[in-house]
């Protein structure tokens, strides 16, 4: 009887095709019932039930993935939410006005532009709008300063006044001047008035007594964190920013924010001395 | 394919979220994100076979899913539109790699090639503790080569059957992402788990 039933170990076995789908529930009854009763298609079957098991443990997303994404989300809203609020109002005249100026310089420079005679260097002493905040014209420290003898460029501090030929209003608008040879405009990126960084911790606790402990030393900072979220306000000057933003990186925090100062960003950045309103915001990761 | 009861109730929750966020509740996203960003990071890895990549591209989807919900109209559910996007972006993203020659990126937090250990999570243990200790180790040993051989396995195979073994993702709503025939997607799974056994010697 039972030679009836048994099924030969290699002829009329299912394709792997249908005992795959068979093993996904879509089988068709007669590969069931071939299966059921073949030790080589039911091992088959046991050897895929195997691989999807573990694939599916292969897959498995990092325990900290939930938090990254929120974190990086959360810090494009905060990059977002200002610009869009702003450009509507402020930023077209802004801009043009920022326009203007960079041609007003680079125009005036044929006419009143001077050597350093030390280190070479071409300088600007046009009088900007003073929406842009420049320095008086004819001020010595007004003198903008791009590329030094060894031909790293940066721009001078200037006692807290931004120097003529560039302007602070963020990130987008940036140290304008002509540099070493007068080929040109050469640009800056510029700290913003106003810097928001979400960083990723393992421990919002730790994190805080680290972030404390690295403060530049006339740097002051406010607990202002509200709804469950870690902010702290940190009124610090603009040249101690990339020190800050380096040695917090160095302590494992992770930053997913785009905005400058970036963790060891080997560019140059125009400062001004200027106070910069830095708002950290502490998220921890899931680990 | 009839939905289960879940699914119609994970969808109704979806759609929810999607109404709060849109309300201006932005932890209604959070709870997206708690709830599908592992299914984008699977999805992803499927068609990329880089745990790296696959978390670039989990993180991009999100972005824009939140930069685009407060227009999301509801035409398709919240899921689809979902994979949808993960699954251009991992393309892009592969096709990306493949123009630049990149056969595997190697992550620093990969695990190391002998399989001790793993920085980011995954367990290289599958084997139950309660088995013998030559079972273990040998099952220890398939699933390292498991991850291996996934990772070298063509794309339209690996990508099939990674969403296969996602939660309640079967071959209708497999063939409708990727825009294939039903057949072509049976055909797929099946040769990409022939192809495990085979590398990995089953």
């Amino acid at each position: 009887m039972n030679d009836k039933i048994k099924i030969p170990d290699t002829v009329a076995c299912p394709s792997p095709e249908e005992l795959s789908a068979l093993h996904d529930g879509n089988g068709l009854p007669d590969v069931a019932g071939h299966a059921a009763a073949c030790a080589a298609c039911r091992k088959l079957l046991a050897d895929y039930g195997v691989i999807d098991a573990m694939v599916a443990r292969a897959v498995n997303p990092p325990a900290d993935l939930t938090a990254r994404i929120k974190a990086a989300c959360r810090a494009e809203s905060l990059r977002q939410r200002k610009p869009m609020a702003m450009w509507p109002r402020h930023y077209g005249w802004r801009l043009a006005a920022a326009a203007a100026a960079c041609a007003a310089v680079a125009g005036l420079l044929v006419f009143f532009s001077g050597e350093s005679g030390q280190r070479g260097i071409r300088t600007a002493r046009a009088a900007l709008p003073p929406e842009l905040g420049t320095t008086p014209a004819g001020d010595a420290a007004a003198r903008v300063n791009l590329t030094d003898k060894n031909g790293a460029v940066h721009a001078p501090e200037l006692s807290g006044r931004p120097a003529a030929g560039a302007s602070n209003y963020g990130e987008r608008l940036r140290a304008v001047g002509l540099d070493a040879a007068g080929n040109g405009v050469v640009t800056l990126p510029n700290v913003g008035d106003a810097v928001q960084h979400v960083w990723v911790v393992r421990n919002s606790a730790l994190a805080t007594n680290i972030l404390r402990r690295n403060l530049p030393r006339h740097a002051v900072l406010t607990d202002v964190s509200a709804n469950g979220r870690t902010l702290y306000r940190i009124v610090v000057i603009d040249r101690d920013m990339q020190a800050l933003v380096d040695r917090l990186a160095a302590a494992g925090f992770s930053l997913v924010s785009p905005s400058l100062p970036q963790p060891g960003a080997n560019q140059a950045l125009g400062v001004f001395g200027k106070p910069v309103a830095y708002t950290v915001e502490l998220v921890p990761d899931a680990k | 394919m009839p939905m289960s009861k879940d699914s119609e109730s994970d969808k109704g929750c979806d759609s929810e979220l999607v109404r709060r966020f849109q309300a201006g509740d932005s932890s209604a996203f959070d709870a997206l994100v708690d709830k599908h960003s592992g299914k984008a990071f699977q999805i992803a890895y499927g068609v990329l076979g880089s745990r790296q990549d696959a978390e670039e591209v989990s993180q991009d989807v999100f972005l824009r899913i939140h930069r685009a919900l407060p227009s999301f109209r509801g035409d398709s559910e919240f899921t689809t539109w979902m994979y949808r996007i993960t699954i251009n972006l991992a393309r892009n993203k592969y096709r990306w790699n493949k123009s630049r020659g990149a056969q595997k990126n190697v992550s620093m937090d990969a695990p190391p090639e002998n399989g001790e250990g793993s920085s980011d999570g995954v367990a290289f243990t599958v084997a139950d503790p309660e088995m013998p200790p030559d079972e273990r180790v040998a099952m220890d040993e398939i699933e390292r080569n498991i991850t291996t051989e996934m990772e070298r396995l063509p794309a339209l195979y690996r990508e099939t059957l990674v969403m296969r073994n996602l939660e309640n993702m079967n071959y209708d709503q497999i063939a409708g992402l990727l825009g294939c025939k039903l057949g072509t997607i049976k055909s797929r799974i099946a040769r990409a788990r022939e192809e495990l056994r085979k590398r990995v010697k089953l």
